[in-house]
């Protein structure tokens, strides 16, 4: 499991990689855009590089997928747009992210998986769009009927995520009037891709903070390091990450070796401790 | 359950089954002789999907039975063999398609959507069991399963089919993801074709490039749809019943063709094939 979110992890790093990629390939792009002005599959590039600025650069894991949200929406140019994830244990998709007029009032809704567009893809995997639906008032209760915004199409595709349909990212009316596409499903579904990559991430993070918590709290059962161990394990919560997972397995590793590794292992976590809090304090970044 | 017949059994000189004969002649058959005329009349078509709603006028009755396979606490599956509805429009868009190209076959629905997500996959896998061992002659499955755990079931269930003469039309996913069991060579992978518009009912292009085979309408197709209404949409999980459609046609007037021979007569009469005169 662990090996697979950390696998997960390198394919986003990948990714991050190749978005970075794309953008020093955007001069080179407009050069040959320039000279060709009608060549769809460049303007496509560029469209996915412009939106690699946005995402290329997150604070935390529901920003990052606001900004892929907001990014799919714009490529897609579409009015409203949602990401939903799947609640397994009760069967039901909640809004995570929502996007849109009315994206407030959406994002209070929990949806029953028996029903809707969003149901039918978090259940089955299949990608699909719907427009111009006639007398189907249950047709819009995955998204706003609720809120009295009715949307004319709607495109619907799963993130998947280890063989794992674990949420579905939604497209409400494109600003043209025209129905979604092969190619907005097909454009939709790389961002789906990264979205359940930023899934895994929010999931593989909150892991590590618990696991390193709890190698922490059983090194703390000796009084000699408790004080020190306990002040590391509130500080390095808060900016855990999966390098953390690593950290975590070295700390508890040396820390079998006896009092004296142990106190090595306190002056290590008392210096990292001080260097995160004058990190937070100068830089206001994650570490 | 099938059971697999050993190698030896087959008798070269007793088989009295439609034969295609030397198999440069197959390369003659038209579409008008494979599908001309033919109505579905006869041909069990199972769809395992979200139900049908037998009402719609797409669909004008032609469900003739019904089953939800249903998972107990203890594992057990029954089956529910009572009339349901749909319950995201899906299945009876499906049916409508179907009855549209075969407007006398037999329509069965199999609802194995709509329990939640727990255990779906077997309830998926007992649905397409239930289809195999009662009759149907083709079966629509314009959905899968991501999950490589059924991945033995799910084989082994097509390849019951294969033997048993049952034609499974599967729905290629759109995106690049594993899904059974549109990736088993025994069954018939569709994706949605750009070119076709759906106006013909009998339009289908072969793919000489597996695993997906057929491409089908399903951009921008109307369909029944919930409520008695109808629907545009877009998708490879409609232009699986496309297909499923023209399997039965070819069934109702060929019904001896094995499921390797129907796949061999669709790869000739696809309209991006060159008939050989």
């Amino acid at each position: 499991m662990t090996e697979q979110r950390n696998d997960a992890a390198l394919e986003l790093a990948e990714a991050r990689r190749t978005i970075e990629q794309q953008q020093e390939d955007l001069r080179r792009l407009r050069a040959a855009l320039a000279e060709n002005p009608f060549a769809a599959h460049l303007r496509t590039l560029l469209e996915i590089t412009a939106a690699a600025n946005v995402i290329a650069a997150p604070t935390s894991d529901r920003e990052e997928m606001r900004a892929i949200l907001e990014t799919a929406a714009d490529v897609l140019d579409a009015e409203a747009a949602a990401l939903l994830l799947v609640d397994e244990e009760r069967d039901e998709l909640w809004f995570e992210v929502a996007l849109g007029g009315k994206a407030e009032e959406v994002a209070r809704f929990r949806l029953p998986l028996g029903e809707g567009i969003a149901g039918y893809v978090a259940a089955t995997g299949q990608p699909i769009a719907v427009s111009d639906v006639e007398r189907d008032p249950r047709f819009a209760a995955d998204i706003a009927h609720k809120v009295g915004y009715l949307p004319k199409a709607i495109l619907c595709v799963p993130m998947v995520l280890n063989e794992r349909v674990v949420g579905v990212l939604e497209m409400l009316d494109r600003a043209d009037g025209k129905p979604f596409s092969t190619r907005d499903m097909e454009m939709l579904g790389r961002f789906a891709r990264l979205a359940a990559l930023t899934v895994e991430e929010s999931h593989l993070t909150h892991d590590v903070r618990h696991l390193f918590r709890s190698l922490l709290a059983d090194l703390a059962r000796d009084a000699a390091v408790a004080d020190a161990t306990r002040r590391f394990a509130d500080r390095a919560a808060e900016y855990v990450n999966a390098d953390t997972l690593r950290l975590a397995s070295l700390v508890h590793e040396i820390s079998q070796h006896g009092s004296e590794s142990r106190r090595l292992v306190v002056e290590v976590l008392t210096s990292l401790s001080r260097h995160l809090a004058a990190t937070a304090v100068n830089t206001g970044s994650r570490v | 359950m099938v059971r697999l017949r050993p190698a030896w059994s087959w008798g070269a000189g007793s088989d009295e089954r439609e034969m295609l004969g030397d198999p440069l002649l197959v390369r003659s058959i038209t579409k008008d002789d494979a599908l001309g005329g033919a109505t579905g009349a006869g041909v069990r078509v199972g769809i395992i999907d979200s139900g049908i709603d037998n009402e719609h006028p797409a669909v004008a009755g032609a469900v003739r039975g019904w089953a939800e396979p249903t998972l107990g606490e203890d594992g057990s599956v029954t089956y529910n063999l009572q009339p349901h509805d749909d319950l995201y429009g899906h299945g009876t868009a499906c049916a409508g398609i179907i009855h549209r190209i075969a407007p006398e076959a037999e329509l069965y629905s199999v609802r194995v959507l709509g329990q939640g997500l727990s255990g779906k996959g077997t309830v998926f896998a007992a649905g397409l069991r239930w289809a195999i061992e009662n009759g149907m002659r083709v079966v629509n499955l314009s959905l899968g399963t991501t999950s490589p755990k059924y991945f033995a079931e799910f084989h082994h269930l097509v390849q019951d089919a294969y033997y048993h003469g049952t034609v499974l039309v599967t729905a290629a996913n759109n995106m690049p993801i594993m899904s059974y069991p549109s990736l088993y060579a025994a069954a018939v992978s569709v994706a949605c074709h750009d070119r076709a518009a759906g106006d013909d009912p009998l339009e289908f292009y072969c793919n000489p490039d597996p695993p997906v085979e057929f491409g089908a309408p399903g951009v921008d197709v109307r369909v029944a749809w919930l409520d008695k209404g109808s629907a545009t949409v877009t998708g490879n999980s409609f232009a699986a019943p496309h297909m499923t459609g023209i399997v039965a046609r070819l069934l109702s007037s060929h019904p001896g063709l094995t499921p390797y021979q129907v796949k061999t007569v669709l790869s000739v009469i696809a309209d991006n094939v060159r008939p050989r005169r």
